[in-house]
């Protein structure tokens, strides 16, 4: 049991196990009525936010990516620079952290201040499935509103790095334009909903994982909120990068 | 032959990690009456809840309801049998995001097909019983004091009707007045409602307000159980020792 990683990979196993029973009971959520307030929080809380991160996210893309292209004498093509390095990646990245760190850290806390409470186990004695009850609702409300929310993100990302190489960097909007709308392709819509999914599923089942296991007084409140952050980055980061590699990595 | 005990332990152990904290311990609950299990702090009392409504597994031994081991039970399994138990928790376990009323009228809402109204009625009713008036039924737990929270807990609890309730340390945390007012409600609700009570508590004027059947648990292990006259009165020096709370005898404090 002590061998080097095996905590590790105890824990991938478990959070793995969570997951399949969230998605077994997500196929007939008992408790429906808690997913429009669940996604309210998720979605409404989080979009301007998200909107405002993005935003900043996307006026520096387009700075950095001026700066590099101008070195090449090319720099309207930095309307191709935020197609594909902002709407693909950017964006996405920092819609998913900022939900990640907003609503996860909230689930966790939340699931885990009821666990120490001993309300999980009063819903389980009262015949309620804690996590039919809990996880589902905002696993179901995560996968539905993240997509939307990464929409309204790289929208914002886009605004503003348009904005941005306009009127400060002085590119020429109509050539800007015409190469961000060359860059982008109806798949890339597809690829920002995916993701969203993806991300959703990940930050609900992570965030929510943490609060059931959480332990030890007040204090654990705490560290199952910083836990359930630091893994669902963690994850997102390296999910992100596999489905960067599996959609646009050329492979098709 | 007689009916089957409501519940029965026969030979239930379990451990945690290499801490034995439960040793072969059988008992057959009482129907319709109030048993109490003491013991000191440690001594096994909360296990024996969390087993009978499958918040824990035993490691030995088995648990009957009805004369049915729950050992065979499902997840559904479980389920339906917890529909037959209440429970209030030490710390009442409320939730602080509703209000009193609808804490009450949570297992109404989710185990029966009974209109808001209806519930609302069900649910200030069974709070009335345990002395929550309407303007405190309002408002939200967290506002409200140790002793009503325990009311409203075991409100709750009493909500489907179940057939056993199970109270953990009701009067933990309290002062001695509160203390007795809560021992006083656990009495009156068991004389009307004729339910089968199980309680446990380190508290042994708690104990002898409102028990009908006592169980002593030392370490684990269940050392005596029996009518309350009998086991109040023993002359064992374990059991004078705890009930009358002394220091030095065969009982260890660590």
């Amino acid at each position: 049991m002590n061998a080097p990683g095996s905590a590790l990979v105890v824990e991938i196993g478990r959070t793995a196990q969570f997951a399949w029973q969230v998605l077994q009971r997500s196929l007939r959520p008992r408790f429906a009525s808690l997913i429009l307030p669940a996604a309210h929080d998720l979605g409404v809380g989080s979009v301007l936010l998200v909107c405002i991160v993005c935003a900043f996210a996307g006026a520096m893309l387009a700075v950095q990516g001026h700066a590099s292209l101008y070195t090449l004498g090319a720099p309207e093509l930095l309307g191709t620079f935020v197609g594909y390095g902002g709407v693909r990646e950017i964006f996405p990245l920092v819609a998913a952290g900022v939900v990640g760190a907003r609503a996860g850290s909230a689930i966790a806390a939340e699931i885990a201040t009821l666990k120490l409470g001993e309300q999980l186990d009063a819903l389980t004695v009262m015949a309620i499935d804690p996590i039919a009850y809990l996880a589902v609702p905002r696993f179901i409300a995560a996968i539905l509103v993240m997509p939307l929310v990464m929409v309204f993100g790289t929208l914002a990302g886009l605004g503003a790095a348009f904005l941005t190489a306009s009127v400060q960097l002085q590119v020429d909007p109509g050539s800007y334009l015409a190469r961000l709308y060359v860059s982008l392709q109806p798949f890339d819509l597809w690829a920002i909903l995916i993701k969203g999914v993806v991300f959703g599923a990940i930050i609900a089942v992570v965030t929510a994982a943490e609060g059931f296991r959480a332990h030890g007084g007040t204090a654990g409140v705490g560290a199952a909120a910083n836990r359930a952050v630091v893994r669902a980055v963690i994850m997102g980061s390296i999910v992100n990068l596999a489905l960067s590699q599996a959609l646009f990595g050329g492979w098709q | 032959m007689s009916a089957p005990a409501l519940i029965e332990l026969c030979g239930v152990s379990k451990r945690y990690g290499e801490r034995v904290v439960l040793e072969e311990v059988s008992f057959a609950l009482p129907r319709n009456a109030t048993t109490v299990l003491v013991g000191p702090s440690g001594a096994g009392k909360s296990t024996v809840l969390r087993l009978l409504v499958g918040l824990a597994r035993p490691d030995a031994g088995r648990i009957l309801v009805d004369g049915e081991d729950v050992a065979s039970l499902d997840r559904d399994g479980w389920m339906t049998l917890r529909k037959r138990f209440g429970m209030l928790f030490q710390e009442g376990a409320l939730f602080n995001s509703m209000s009193v009323l609808d804490n009450v009228a949570f297992p109404l809402r989710h185990h029966t097909k009974l209109e808001r109204a209806e519930r609302e009625q069900r649910a200030l009713a069974k709070l009335a019983a345990v002395g929550i008036n309407e303007e405190l039924a309002a408002r939200t737990p967290d506002t409200l004091s140790g002793g009503q929270r325990k009311r409203v807990g075991l409100a709750r609890a009493l909500a489907l009707d179940p057939e056993i309730v199970l109270f953990d340390e009701p009067t933990a945390g309290l002062d001695p007045v509160t203390s007795a007012a809560i021992d006083a409600m656990i009495v009156d609700v068991g004389a009307r409602l004729k339910t089968t009570f199980l309680v446990i508590t380190h508290d042994v004027h708690s104990c002898a307000a409102i028990a009908q059947h006592i169980g002593l648990l030392l370490e684990g292990k269940l050392l005596l159980f029996g009518g309350r006259d009998e086991i109040l009165e023993s002359t064992d020096p374990t059991v004078r020792q705890f009930f009358d709370r002394k220091a030095e005898g065969p009982i260890r404090v660590t």
